[in-house]
């Protein structure tokens, strides 16, 4: 998947300037503070997905009221125009062509994986990290899915108001918090169910790069920790922890409270990995992530790296620019000089105060 | 001076409150009517008013009504011993359009949802109860498929369980013209559950 004429308006502090990004490794150079992070997030947004930056709307938008995003998306099945606006008062809405679209239709019309400093948070951080990540990895190897989280996410959400408006109150009838039980763990256990084939297919791809990377990578492996994916295992968890449910009001048990556990021979991967360690391997894990949705959905997906060379050597810069996918379009962030990487590159596109002149190609970047 | 007169800024807010209209389309309505000749307007206004006056809800089963009881209530050929619950007058004109029912509503106005303060004393469970007498034979559980209507049926089933009568749930599945590949597992796990002998 390719992007072209990607044009904002609004948005943090980028100019309304066309940029694209074709196959192969277009480099994003500039001075930090200048535009690229917020280039390569209006790039994530036009996607369908959520600021890497777990920013929300009314943060990238300049005026915090509105902004658009709008680009051409080259894919298999040919050319489309889509377009994303986000006002505060009527929210996010997507456009394919002139007709309104989902965001998952727009997910799965633009593939995109992003890899950020801040996505060390997929080791060290919070399990909520992680099972965004696992959300993510589903619904871009299988976008129907999108259907059964969002099923799963409501009926917690109505369970969870129940169970707080029982703690202040003191109770009510058990019928109705059994209802909402039942619809928890019938979606619930298709969420783990989804969880699970996911992991697999990734899995596979994971193992085979941290082999391939070799060393002490070679022993990381990733479970997720939940037992069972049946609805009986929530059901009964629902049970045994009914009254502590009550006395906190929120539901404690389900998809929710999983996560997605690292090791190393055994032992948690967090508590005795390097920073550089954890940084390479979450690229692994966002490259296998790349990986098994391309094989999933036959498209290569955007592969886009912020900050690519913030913790890079030169020695470990030759095995990233060897493991980026082949034949897929690769975004690069670096406040580097442009001509440090120059001679990677197919493109290289340098912003400044957020105007981003470019694509220039290799020729001209070394004349 | 203001740039947009006041009677028509509020004219808008009204336009607005109503569900499924944002600030654009109840601008765009708001100005449609003032180009719009007396008589369209002031036949807008008597359609409100007349409707308002007019239609109550059916004594017996809730739906919206000019007669109380209701055509379908008050009808001797319709099926008194099965009745389908539904959430909503418009979920009941949608069932009465195939002409694949014959027996009588129920509508509970609204579904089961804790995030909007929707209990069981919100709804019209207790109509409903107190209509389940030994003469009905069956429930038919007409809610909507969504998170809301499926647990307001759970809950309903729940309740009636112990009167002994025949509950039934509307089938879910794949829809006509639909394509498996694209759907949910929660729809295909429905649609197994449901499959028949052909």
């Amino acid at each position: 998947m390719q992007l072209f004429d990607v044009t904002t308006q609004g948005f943090r502090n980028l100019t309304p300037d066309p940029v694209s990004f074709g196959a192969g490794i277009t480099l994003v150079a500039g001075e930090n503070a200048q535009g690229k992070t917020n280039l390569l997030e209006a790039v994530a947004v036009i996607c369908g997905q959520r600021s890497f930056r777990n920013a929300a709307p009314a943060e990238m938008a300049r005026d915090g009221e509105r902004f658009a995003v709008r680009a051409v998306v080259a894919a298999r099945r040919g050319e489309e125009r889509v377009a994303v606006t986000w006002s505060r008062e009527e929210g996010r809405a997507f456009a394919r062509g002139e007709k309104a679209a989902g965001f998952r239709e727009i997910s799965e019309l633009a593939p995109a994986v992003f890899l950020a400093p801040e996505h060390r948070e997929l080791v060290s951080g919070s399990p909520a990290s992680r099972r965004r990540f696992l959300d993510r990895l589903v619904v871009g190897i299988k976008p129907a899915a999108g259907d059964d989280l969002a099923r799963y996410g409501r009926a917690l959400k109505e369970r969870n108001a129940l169970l707080s408006r029982w703690r202040l109150s003191g109770g009510g009838a058990e019928d109705e918090l059994a209802a909402w039980t039942e619809e928890l763990a019938t979606a619930g256990a298709a969420v783990r169910r989804h969880r699970r084939n996911a992991l697999e297919s990734w899995d596979a791809e994971f193992r085979a790069l941290a082999a391939e990377a070799g060393g002490d990578l070679a022993d990381v492996r990733a479970a997720c920790t939940a037992a069972s994916d049946s609805p009986d295992e929530i059901r009964a968890a629902c049970r045994r922890l009914s009254g502590l449910e009550k006395k906190r009001g929120h539901s404690l048990a389900g998809p929710h409270r999983d996560d997605l556990g690292w090791t190393r021979r055994g032992k948690p991967l967090a508590a005795e990995a390097s920073a550089g360690e954890i940084a390479r391997t979450v690229a692994l894990a966002r490259l296998a992530e790349w990986r098994s949705v391309a094989a999933a959905s036959g498209e290569a997906p955007l592969f886009a790296v912020d900050d690519f060379d913030a913790s890079l050597s030169e020695a470990s810069a030759e095995e990233f620019f060897k493991a980026l996918p082949r034949r897929a379009a690769v975004v690069l962030t670096t406040a580097a000089p442009a001509s440090r990487w120059a001679r990677r590159a197919d493109a290289v596109i340098e912003v400044r105060r957020g105007t981003a002149s470019g694509p220039r190609t290799l020729r001209a970047v070394r004349a | 001076m203001a740039a947009i007169p006041r009677s028509l800024e509020r004219l808008a807010a009204e336009f607005q409150r109503l569900p499924g209209i944002g600030a654009k389309s109840a601008a765009r309505l708001a100005y449609y009517l003032l180009r719009s000749s007396d008589e369209e307007a002031e036949r807008l206004a008597a359609a409100i008013r007349d409707a308002r006056a007019a239609v109550r809800r059916c004594s017996v089963c809730n739906t919206l009504t000019e007669e109380d009881p209701c055509g379908i209530c008050s009808d001797p050929q319709r099926d008194a011993t099965i009745l389908c619950v539904v959430e909503e007058p418009g979920n009941l004109a949608a069932i009465e359009k195939t002409r694949e029912f014959r027996g009588r509503y129920h509508v509970l106005w609204g579904a089961l949802s804790p995030l909007k303060g929707i209990g069981p004393d919100e709804i019209d469970v207790a109509g409903l109860v107190s209509r389940v007498t030994p003469e009905v034979r069956e429930v038919v559980l007409a809610t909507n498929p969504n998170v809301e209507g499926e647990a307001t049926a759970l809950y309903l089933a729940r309740r009636l369980k112990p009167t002994g009568v025949r509950l039934t749930r509307i089938a879910f599945g794949l829809p006509v013209g639909g394509d498996i590949e694209y759907a949910d597992e929660v729809t295909m796990a429905r649609s197994l559950e449901n499959r028949r002998e052909l």
